[in-house]
């Protein structure tokens, strides 16, 4: 763990200082009854039973079990505290976390696997805090186990003290040893953890795939591969490396009693020890290592928190790459003009085709298409707009403003988006809808889909938009997931409207009444289109062609045409000999 | 449910988790042996502990070296022997719960589409990955402890009775006292408690895993300070469920356990007194009977924490078997058949409708597709296109009516040959996050780097994939999100293509492709499949226009079929369509 990290985890403790007085409190009180019961123990064996006299043997007897249920008592009450900041802590770093997580960017989500960060957000931190807790309260509970035995020892016989005292260190210095082997262990199974549970997700989710190609015996048999290799390169070293440390002070002990009795032998011999006193001693050596055993747990859990831990930290101090304007706007239809500037963007890992110098100007209301062979880089221009990223150069303004220097809420307010793929929730139809207008009232719903015409559909079905669309809207055909989208983006309502492929998989019938409201829609809209079908551009004022990252053409539609170019051979491709001549 | 026929039920389910788990007979027979030793051990070092005090500590050394030995080396043998007891049985519990996983992932994959759809992504992984790892704990602890327990006892007992029998005997009433605490929880509570905070944490899986993934609508709508409200309120959920759980029942059985701390001294103390003052117990007695109270009573605080955790565990295995219980897809056949190359598809008066969207998809559906032929299905988006696929491969079940393969109902099929024999492209193809080679040849074992790069020139995807920085080896991200759409679809028909499937449905497998590309892949497609029945489903009908048949879907009927310019002449429904693509382009 580094320094840094470190803090940020006593931050989490110092946030609700107040959850481990109790905690404290109990522990303190407990062991000093701990304390009391070896002294009880020697009174009762050396002074009240030799003597006879049944009241204070009554009362010793009395004392000696009281002490035990008190302390027993107050372990649990430092359990139940102990419990309580466990989840409260548990609570905090997973509320920030997933604020963390919701103002990442596009690098951070291409870098990031889902199932990864729902692990750490999990699995890990279900770890981290329950062992923080373990370190703090049991820490400290064993803290003063050791030391309550300790001052009854002094009491009793401040040689015998003495001897308990030297073997303190060596027990300390045997976990040191055995550390970096329990580090790796516990590194090894986090790491494993998150691949298994990565994977789970995406064959569960592809299950359908997976049985379209009857593939579910492979599919089983890697995960016996990645549980195997879990569990023999993380778990079981972990078992075997917490347990042998765990146990570690019962060697101290075997050799702390062999040291204490012998001297309790030369004690008794010389006078200066009862045999009260040993049998004192036998209940205080017990305490003692075992208090000992105990604390110096906290470098085996210190390592179960630091492994998980190590993999939380550094999304709580993850900053976005794409860094948030601060600059307030409002567009209306008259301004809402897009403007590409010299705009080159590369992926960090070269995974899809760069955006090389493009530059478009797009007036308010204009309508234009951009058009280009798959994976020429379309669709990243309207990443650029959104800021899923920013461009490596030059710039895009909207309406003058360098959208760098606006709020993300103001720009994509006022940048709607109908994107390629459009994702459902495992909700009803009228949550899908108001993810994008959350006060958005039943008329405004069956309006915007009776836009997007979908809503005769939705109407038919027995439960209306109460409808539950199933994992990602699988329950939707294509076409209808589209047309979820479609109408998200009419109850958003904003200037400027990316469409890209939005009507890819939509029928004819289909598209020709969403582009009938798409072009109502568009007097009052900038619109930048992205698509391959030449169809649903044919209104467009403008056409911009795009290979290889760069505008090759641009034009009116008759006039790429003439040009004979680019778009011409798509648009013989698409409508055939017969389409050209007509 | 009365409360015993309840109770029967819940240790039923755990006797189903338990066998799942498979613990084996010989790691118990280990257990017992060693716990036979520590039995042994602790026995020689209480004695030990009681001819110190009652005798060396007066004679000395050389005489005290026996017994000092003896005192300080059994516990150490003892705790060395359950230290291996633990490693074997937390070995063994990791083994159970990655069984546990692999049974419950194994049931899922062959669970009946409709029953799996319903269900987010997160649900389905919490079945998974966050029951078995508790009910493991329980195999574990049954096997370690339960035995080191049982051993402790034991000897706790004998060395008890060796030294005063009256003062074992009273003590022994501890146990039904003990007892009586204990049964004070009420496991029904504990276990409901436990079922809801298992459900709120797969509610925090599925809502995180939802969140993640689908990121970008969120934010495109800024609705961040709402998602984040749900989650606050989620995760407060689970702090709720987690206490309550923690709680539920605890605090009387703790006040009984920590009396129960208690009575262990009084009696050992109380009545060792007496014995003391009637001369039939030493100060040495008393010292090795506390001694053992207090190993006992550790051993015993750890096995008595796994009694809290029973109402997690009971929920755990009901979660199991619920899962285990649902119905997987029917596969009655057990015979291999094959079926002609290329076969006839026949679909005679089909009806189907989705059970959980109510709608009927297909009313009475028929059509013919003779082998080898190339066919295309046209429709309106909605109309039940795709869902002749996910009849076809007996994804569902259609209600009525019949669908042959060559002849034979698709039911006489083992699902295994029907759908190697069925291979079908999807226009939102699923892929791991992996890399494009293990992604094209998953489940295939060792694929020839030929055969493989041939599929994918047919698909037109080949050159592509080779301009990537890895080539075949370059990862692909999660779901495929590095390609384009296009990209994926061409990668899922040269997936499709490698398997090389007797009937190719390409579902809509081209929407996303410039049409150059998918002029290209239907030409190379078509060159490749000169045994092959295709059926192609698509709405853009310039993909099919070549097509030797096509088929016009309205309202889950065939309204309409024939070759591309006869349905033209007809001036129907396929007209109708055909212009509406078409007007205002040229």
């Amino acid at each position: 763990m580094t320094h840094r990290q470190l803090l940020l985890l006593l931050g989490y403790i110092r946030r609700r200082p107040l959850i481990y007085l109790p905690g404290f409190a109990a522990s303190l009180v407990g062991v000093t009854f701990l304390a009391l019961i070896p002294l009880g123990i020697r009174h009762l064996l050396d002074e009240a039973l030799p003597a006879g006299l049944w009241l204070p043997i009554v009362l010793t007897v009395l004392g000696i079990a009281a002490a035990q249920f008190l302390h027993r008592g107050l372990v649990i009450v430092n359990r139940i505290f102990r419990e309580i900041a466990d989840v409260s802590m548990a609570h905090d770093i997973r509320r920030d976390l997933f604020a963390r997580l919701l103002s990442q960017d596009g690098y951070f989500f291409d870098r990031n696997v889902t199932g990864d960060l729902v692990e750490r957000l999990t699995g890990d931190l279900r770890q981290v805090t329950f062992a923080v807790q373990l370190l703090v309260l049991k820490g400290f509970l064993s803290t003063f186990e050791i030391i309550a035995p300790l001052v009854a020892a002094f009491v009793l016989n401040w040689r015998l003290a003495l001897v308990l005292l030297a073997f303190a260190p060596t027990l300390y210095i045997m976990k040191r040893l055995v550390a970096p082997t329990m580090h790796a262990a516990n590194a090894a199974d986090r790491a494993h953890a998150a691949r298994t549970r990565e994977y789970v997700h995406e064959a569960l989710e592809g299950a359908r795939m997976i049985r379209s190609i009857q593939a579910q015996d492979p599919a089983l048999a890697r995960l016996r591969d990645l549980n195997h290799r879990r569990l023999e390169e993380g778990s079981f070293r972990v078992a075997f490396t917490a347990a042998a440390a765990r146990n570690l002070w019962s060697f101290v002990r075997a050799f702390g009693i062999l040291a204490v009795f012998a001297i309790a032998v030369v004690e008794v011999q010389a006078g200066r020890a009862t045999p009260g006193m040993v049998a004192a001693f036998v209940q205080i050596a017990l305490t003692y290592f075992g208090g000992l055993g105990y604390s110096s747990d906290y470098l085996a859990d210190y390592e179960r928190v630091a492994a998980p831990w190590r993999r939380i930290a550094p999304l709580l101090d993850e900053q976005p790459r794409v860094a948030e304007g601060r600059e307030r706007v409002r567009l209306s239809a008259a301004d809402a003009s897009v403007q590409f500037a010299n705009v080159s963007f590369r992926y960090a890992d070269d995974r899809l085709e760069p955006i090389r110098n493009v530059s478009l100007d797009v007036q308010p209301g204009e309508f234009v298409g951009i058009v280009g062979p798959t994976g020429s880089g379309k669709t990243t221009l309207a990443d650029l707009v959104l800021r899923h990223y920013d461009a490596d150069a030059g710039g895009i303004h909207i309406a003058g403003h360098d959208i760098r220097s606006l709020l993300f809420s103001d720009l994509r307010r006022d940048v709607g988006i109908v994107p390629q793929d459009a994702v459902l929730l495992n909700a009803s139809i009228r949550e899908n809808l108001q993810v994008a207008r959350p006060e958005a009232r039943d008329a405004d719903l069956i309006a915007a889909m009776r836009h997007a015409d979908l809503h005769d559909y939705v109407a038919s079905l027995p439960d209306g938009y109460d409808t539950v669309v199933g994992d990602r809207g699988v329950r939707l055909s294509g076409g209808q997931r589209q047309r979820v989208a479609i109408a998200r983006v009419f109850l958003q309502d904003p200037p400027i409207l990316l469409l890209d492929e939005a009507t890819a998989s939509l029928d004819a019938i289909t598209e020709e009444h969403i582009q009938t409201a798409l072009a109502r829609v568009r007097a009052s809209r900038t619109v930048i289109a992205i698509a391959h079908r030449l169809a649903t551009l044919r209104d467009a004022d403008r056409i911009v062609v795009i290979d290889d990252g760069r505008v090759v053409e641009s034009g009116a539609p008759h006039q790429l045409l003439e040009r004979r170019g680019l778009y011409w051979q798509l648009h013989a491709t698409q409508f055939g000999a017969g389409a050209q001549t007509a | 449910m009365s409360r015993l026929a309840s109770e029967r039920a819940v240790v039923a389910d755990l006797v189903a988790a338990m066998r799942l788990g498979r613990p084996s007979a010989r790691t118990l027979a280990e257990t017992t042996a060693i716990g036979g030793l520590v039995i042994a051990l602790t026995i020689a070092g209480s004695l030990g502990v009681r001819e110190l005090i009652d005798r060396s500590v007066h004679e000395g050394f050389p005489a005290a070296w026996t017994p000092l030995l003896m005192a300080a080396f059994a516990p150490l043998a003892a705790t060395a022997l359950m230290t291996v007891m633990e490693i074997r049985a937390q070995r063994a519990t990791l083994r159970s719960a990655a069984r546990m996983t692999e049974t419950t992932f194994r049931h899922l994959q062959h669970v009946r589409m409709v029953d799996i759809d319903p269900m987010s992504t997160g649900e389905r992984a919490a079945r998974v990955l966050d029951g078995p790892e508790e009910l493991a704990y329980f195999i574990g602890w049954g096997m370690g402890r339960l035995g080191m327990t049982i051993a402790t006892a034991i000897a706790a007992f004998a060395v008890g009775f060796a030294l005063n029998w009256r003062l074992t005997l009273l003590a022994l009433a501890v146990i039904p006292a003990y007892y009586f605490f204990t049964s004070r929880f009420d496991y029904g509570l504990r276990r409901l408690a436990a079922e809801r905070r298992l459900a709120s944490g797969a509610d925090v899986s599925a809502f995180l895993h939802e969140h993640l993934s689908g990121i970008r609508l969120f934010q495109q709508h800024r609705h961040e300070p709402l998602s984040q409200g749900r989650f606050d309120a989620l995760s407060a959920r689970v702090r709720t469920d987690r206490l309550r759980e923690f709680m539920a029942g605890r605090v009387a059985a703790d006040f009984g356990i920590a009396l129960s701390w208690g009575v262990g001294p009084l009696i050992v103390f109380g009545y060792g007194s007496f014995e003391f003052t009637q001369g039939r117990l030493s100060t040495g007695d008393i010292g090795a009977l506390m001694s053992l109270v207090l190993s006992g009573l550790r051993v015993a605080q750890a096995s008595e924490m796994r009694w809290f955790d029973a109402g997690a565990i009971f929920a755990a295995a009901r979660r199991l078997k619920d899962t285990l219980a649902m119905p997987v897809e029917d596969d009655p056949i057990t015979e291999a058949l094959a079926v002609a190359r290329p076969p006839s598809v026949e679909f005679d008066d089909v009806e189907f409708t989705h059970r959980t969207m109510h709608a009927p998809v297909l009313r009475g559906l028929s059509m013919l597709v003779e082998p080898g032929k190339v066919v295309a299905l046209v429709g309106a988006s909605g109309c039940g296109k795709s869902t002749t696929a996910e009849l076809l491969t007996r994804l569902f079940q259609a209600d009525a009516g019949d669908m042959r393969l060559d002849d034979r109902r698709l039911m006489e099929l083992r699902l295994l040959d029907l759908r190697r024999t069925v291979g079908l492209a999807a226009q939102d193809p699923f892929f791991f996050n992996a890399s494009v080679r293990s992604n094209l040849t998953f489940g295939l074992g060792d694929v020839d780097s030929a055969a493989l790069e041939r599929a994918c020139r047919v698909a037109q995807i080949h050159d592509f994939i080779l301009s990537l920085p890895d080539g075949y080896e370059t990862g692909i991200g999660e779901r495929g999100s590095h390609l384009s759409g296009g990209e994926r679809q061409r990668l899922s028909i040269a997936r499709t293509l490698l398997r090389d499937p007797d009937v190719l449905i390409l579902g809509e497998a081209t929407s996303a492709l410039d049409s150059v590309t998918e002029r290209r892949v239907y030409e190379a497609v078509l060159a490749e499949s000169t045994d092959r029945t295709i059926l192609v489903i698509a709405h853009r009908l310039a993909t099919v226009r070549n097509a030797d048949r096509i088929f016009v879907l309205q309202d889950g009927q065939i309204v309409e079929a024939g070759m591309h310019a006869d349905l033209l002449e007809n001036n129907g429904p396929y007209r109708h369509l055909y212009e509406r693509q078409t007007v205002g382009v040229n």
